[in-house]
């Protein structure tokens, strides 16, 4: 079995920031070293491109950076998509603070997604949905985001309790006994009718920054364990050309995950081509579940299996393989002894 | 920012000191907060209920046009040229109302020109709000205050005080009394002064 895993930390993620000026000697450079572009934004003349790059290729494209005028910053939450939810999209719960946190996580270079739950307001009857549960679970982490009342934020933790991704709450009071209905707490970010400009607050949107990182980094340890089968950006890379995706005119139609991306095209259209593209000499399917996201059909979810996930199952196939074998076996046998020794047929039966 | 009394009770210590910073911005945002005197704020998340009471500066005067616009005549035309854009479409109307289509000319969103009036007078003194407008704007803050779950609510309002009283399911007679109670106590000190 080949994979991805002996070469699993070499890659490093970094972010160009700069003019549109000799970028494609940088895209050239990129290609040469086998790294990858994760993100790539243009804004009249200025470009911003995030990419994986092997570790000991980085002063070479540190170096073409400074030297086309642009700058290389670190982007710790590059390469993960965060869903940053709010009770709801009323004007109550969502345009301050949570587009600041939004915003905020992009600068670190996550792909964000801000949603408000159907029905998350109030304090006697505020709820989740299992369809809102299954899409939360579908980002690396979710970011939730609650108000400024101790008593309402504690009778909300039912609503993260149900929710199977790293999840870092938000809120305004520091509440009590909800530890364990989340991975990581933020106090001090209440309901507020302004935007996040003042030194101290500035400060807070750091401190979610880190405690987004921190509960990803434990992601990455456990994937760490027992790592994924192929990078999810080698499969960005073979999957950037289909032409289908190359055509694709929604932001960022390919966005990486921890363990896997989201290919922003109809699954029920192309998830069988997309099985059948090879990778390391394997069906994408095999060492991928590929399912509809369960936002809608126009897009679908890339899981890449974990190498003992896929060694397990070629150890199932050769199990089911090998008494078919052996049942076709001596029945082939047979029959080649048949033609041959029609006396030793006898003996056989 | 703050210009009036805000008094804030409740039972959530970090909640009150936010809905009170919350409760100001708001009522800057909508421009309110200059015509507000006095505000109490009664937060009990815990119920929940919530009552906010609001004392006016003054009585709320209907806008005309002379107050949101510049106006002159000139050879039986009065020229307005609208100072403050939010009753742009207000005047619009207005003149439309009181002229017709056919003498009311719009030359710009603020440059409106109306044929056959002999004085600037005759057109400053159309209204062009209700003088429940003001009154409206601000329960509509106060509703941009309260928490979004609060949905079941009431108001009392009269001599320059609005009191909002909410919650999440059933209204209570001693919510309400409650409620009355703060009102009465804002009116009274209103009177008193």
């Amino acid at each position: 079995m080949t994979g991805w895993s002996g070469r699993r930390n070499m890659y490093e993620v970094i972010m160009y920031d700069g003019g549109i000026y000799r970028s494609d000697e940088l895209f050239e450079l990129i290609e040469d070293v086998g790294g990858v572009v994760l993100v790539k934004s243009r804004s009249a003349q200025m470009l911003t491109v995030t990419m994986s790059i092997p570790a000991e290729d980085r002063p070479a494209v540190e170096a073409l950076c400074k030297e086309i005028g642009g700058q290389v910053k670190a982007v710790p939450l590059a390469g993960t998509e965060i869903a940053v939810v709010g009770p709801t999209l009323g004007r109550h719960h969502m345009p301050h603070p949570i587009c600041d946190i939004a915003e905020y996580l992009r600068r670190c270079g996550a792909i964000t997604v801000v949603m408000g739950l159907a029905r998350g307001r109030g304090k006697l009857t505020s709820q989740i949905n299992l369809e809102e549960v299954s899409v939360i679970d579908e980002y690396d982490a979710c970011v939730f985001m609650l108000g400024n009342f101790k008593s309402c934020v504690e009778a909300k933790a039912d609503l993260i309790r149900q929710l199977d991704v790293p999840t870092v709450l938000v809120c305004g009071p520091k509440p009590d006994g909800m530890d364990d209905a989340c991975s990581a707490i933020v106090y001090g970010i209440g309901r507020k009718a302004a935007r996040m400009r003042e030194p101290a607050d500035r400060a807070k949107l750091e401190e979610v920054g880190r405690r987004v990182e921190d509960v990803l980094q434990d992601k990455k340890e456990a994937l760490s364990e027992d790592p994924l089968f192929v990078h999810p950006a080698e499969i960005k890379m073979l999957l950037e050309n289909y032409e289908p995706l190359d055509m694709c005119l929604r932001p960022a139609p390919l966005v990486m995950h921890l363990d896997g991306l989201r290919a922003k095209i109809p699954y029920s259209e192309y998830h069988e081509a997309i099985e059948n593209m090879e990778v390391y000499g394997r069906r994408l399917g095999d060492v991928c579940s590929i399912t509809p996201s369960k936002i809608n059909d126009s897009s679908m979810l890339i899981r890449i299996k974990t190498r003992s996930q896929v060694a397990y199952e070629d150890s199932l196939r050769a199990a089911k393989a090998a008494p078919a074998a052996s049942a076709v076996g001596p029945v082939a046998e047979k029959s080649v002894k048949k033609k041959k020794t029609p006396a030793k047929k006898k003996k056989t039966a | 920012m703050a210009t009036s009394e805000t008094e804030v009770t409740g039972t959530d210590p970090y909640g009150n000191e936010m809905y009170k910073a919350l409760y100001e911005e708001i009522m800057f945002d909508v421009g309110k907060l200059a015509s507000i005197e006095r505000s109490v704020l009664v937060l009990k998340p815990d119920v929940p209920m919530f009552i906010i009471s609001v004392k006016m500066k003054a009585q709320q005067a209907a806008k005309t046009i002379g107050d949101i616009a510049s106006t002159r005549a000139e050879r039986k035309t009065v020229y307005i040229s609208i100072v403050d854009e939010t009753y742009a479409p207000g005047t619009l109307t207005a003149l439309w109302k009181r002229y017709g289509r056919e003498r009311v000319k719009q030359e710009d969103r603020l440059n409106i020109e109306v044929a056959g009036v002999e004085e600037s007078a005759e057109v400053d003194v159309i209204p062009v709000e209700s003088t429940e407008q003001p009154i409206r704007e601000v329960i509509g803050a106060l509703w941009r205050v309260m928490p979004e779950g609060i949905r079941n609510r009431e108001v009392i309002s009269g001599d320059n005080v609005i009191t909002a009283v909410a919650t999440e399911e059933i209204m209570r007679p001693e919510m309400l009394k409650e409620a009355q109670e703060l009102h009465d106590r804002m009116v009274g000190e209103a009177e008193h002064v």
